[in-house]
């Protein structure tokens, strides 16, 4: 392997000691939610193998964002990556943030931008990123994202990449879903021309039908966490994202996983024996969480009381697929990734994406208060904050935007993040 | 005029006046005292007094690729078309180069620009993004290794959508002009 390949497989490499280490701890401290977290782990750990033995061997794989349909890869046995992930280490705290973000500081690409999105091309262009053999990105929902695809497909290092990119459709109706279903198709016939993975239909069917049943449980783990106290943190509902969305979509070992997930769920309600003891205040964060997420949402609920009940990644509107034929399929699948998963779901088309959502989980899951971090990336949502507020009163529920930078912690600063969280919560009565 | 008003009342005193003003330019001087010939990149521009503080430090911007200009024109409709509102499909769609927002078509803007550059014997180019504009702000990336490697010197900056940092803006053009040397 040359030093440009082995160094693009560094932080890989890294992820995998991190993860194996984490998980050799936790096996020397049994705890009675090592079941659940181990595995997501060692999900994560072999992916990131696979990929490094992709680049051994030369088997093909992909770099696709998340929200291209995982069914797909996994029914054509492609291995594939998140370029993006590196910035959060797929879940730890990612060590070498401030350098990496240091780095970011002198690229020409402005600040004002969303910082993990603008990660990814830093990524590429220090040569960090495993080079695929083929390239899937996507057009929504954000002007960052369309960015960022094309500053990578045009990056000197991954000129030579195969690109492809879904034609998404501003609405979303059956005509949109058609058309995106057929340009899902030729991703299908996009990708077996350059990595020779065919798609075989009774195979796909399978693995939806498989995805479907990790959907329905993820669904009743999300109707779980409807009990007060609610059994869960927010980490299971992230896991769950990953394991559907970056990993597992179809794979049975997955589904074991939400079994468990929703056994132990149903266990911790009935027994009253939540995850996170003396809870408080119910919030719904309403966006993905902070890369450090752990130091904050910890902070929260040990000082605090306040436990995330839900949160853009955690919620789960996702709808089953029919998998009658080779179109029903194509069509769910396009609907799935065209309407469903966080920030694509509310951040494409009116503000009531936003306010229907928020006004469904405030309701249904008991909320007592409404966190819009103000992510300075997300501009899509920024539009619409003053609604979402508005949108709060009626509830009779308080909301509070933030204005910080979910991935870089010098725009606003934990001291400032937790001071702001606390006032808030003492102004309005809470805990 | 040409995007904005409706073309049924005033199209044809439209290009009544813009007839004038090609048959005045064919027999005017030229503009002759200017320090070096722009091109100017980016996003909207509908003020032009931010462009008047470029020429008035001895820049003229002699063509644009920016969102309200030449890239809205530069490119016909084709009316020998059997279907013309295929035509105009293809025209906004495929045919004239686009905003970043476009997947998929940077080398057609990167292979307009460099065009201009040539046609308009450009010596600099002045690229200007509006705050928040994320689409630009990633296409200032390949943008800027694409100058580098055509070694055309260029100065980028953002600004606001309302005309501010007036001084600073003049003072940003004013080094760039003294950059660009003997011109």
């Amino acid at each position: 392997m040359d030093a440009k390949t082995e160094k693009s497989l560094e932080r890989t490499r890294e992820d995998i000691a991190v993860y194996t280490s984490i998980i050799e701890m936790m096996e020397l401290v049994p705890g009675d939610m090592n079941h659940l977290y181990i595995p997501t782990m060692k999900n994560m750990i072999r992916q990131a193998n696979r990929i490094i033995e992709c680049i051994e061997t030369g088997e093909p794989f992909a770099a696709s964002s998340f929200s291209n349909p995982t069914e797909i890869f996994t029914a054509m046995d492609l291995n594939w990556y998140f370029p993006f992930k590196q910035a959060f280490a797929g879940g730890v705290p990612n060590p070498h943030m401030i350098d990496d973000l240091k780095g970011l500081d002198v690229m020409p690409v402005p600040s004002d931008i969303c910082t993990l999105v603008r990660l990814a091309l830093y990524y590429l262009d220090q040569g960090l990123l495993p080079k695929p053999t083929v390239y899937l990105g996507i057009v929504e929902p954000c002007d960052g994202i369309v960015g960022v695809h094309e500053a990578m497909r045009t990056h000197p290092d991954w000129r030579d990449v195969p690109t492809w990119a879904p034609d998404t459709i501003y609405w979303g109706d059956e005509r949109a879903f058609e058309y995106m279903g057929n340009g899902l198709k030729d991703m299908v016939r996009f990708l077996t021309e350059h990595t020779g993975k065919r798609l075989d239909l009774d195979r796909l069917r399978e693995v939806v039908e498989e995805s479907n049943r990790q959907y329905l449980l993820w669904q009743e783990h999300a109707e779980l966490k409807r009990a007060v106290p609610c059994p869960h943190s927010y980490l299971m509902g992230m896991q769950c994202f990953y394991q559907t969305n970056f990993e597992g979509g179809g794979r049975p070992e997955t589904t074991k996983w939400f079994a468990d997930l929703v056994a132990d769920a149903e266990k911790r309600v009935e027994e009253n024996k939540p995850e996170v003891g003396n809870q408080k205040i119910r919030i719904l964060w309403f966006d993905i969480p902070p890369v450090w997420f752990e130091e904050l949402f910890g902070w929260m609920e040990q000082e605090w009381g306040a436990i995330i009940v839900m949160d853009m990644v955690s919620f789960c509107p996702y709808q089953l697929i029919d998998t009658k034929n080779e179109d029903t399929i194509f069509r769910g699948l396009a609907r799935r990734v065209m309407m469903d998963p966080p920030m694509v779901r509310q951040a494409r088309g009116y503000a009531d994406n936003f306010l229907n959502d928020l006004t469904r989980i405030v309701r249904d899951y008991k909320i007592d208060c409404v966190i819009w971090p103000g992510h300075i990336g997300h501009k899509d949502g920024a539009a619409s904050a003053s609604l979402m507020r508005e949108r709060c009163r009626q509830l009779d529920v308080p909301f509070l935007h933030i204005g910080m930078d979910q991935f870089d912690k010098r725009y606003m600063g934990p001291d400032e993040v937790k001071a702001k969280i606390s006032q808030f919560f003492t102004a309005m009565g809470l805990g | 005029m040409s995007q904005c008003f409706d073309n049924r009342h005033i199209g044809r005193r439209f290009n009544d006046l813009l007839a004038e003003v090609l048959d005045e330019l064919r027999l005017a001087e030229g503009i002759k005292d200017y320090r070096a010939r722009l091109i100017l990149v980016g996003g909207i521009v509908d003020d032009p007094e931010y462009i008047d503080i470029i020429e008035d430090q001895g820049g003229l911007v002699v063509t644009d690729s920016i969102c309200f200009g030449s890239r809205n024109f530069w490119v016909d409709v084709d009316a020998s078309a059997d279907d013309p509102l295929t035509a105009l499909a293809q025209y906004y769609v495929a045919d004239r180069p686009s905003c970043p927002r476009t997947f998929g078509l940077h080398e057609k803007r990167t292979d307009y620009i460099r065009k201009m550059i040539g046609e308009f014997r450009v010596d600099g180019i002045i690229f200007q993004r509006l705050t928040f504009c994320d689409v630009w702000g990633f296409e200032q990336f390949p943008l800027t290794n694409d100058f580098k490697e055509w070694k055309t010197p260029y100065l980028m900056m953002d600004r606001e959508y309302k005309l501010s940092a007036v001084g600073q803006l003049r003072t940003r053009v004013q080094a760039f002009l003294e950059t660009l040397g003997g011109i």
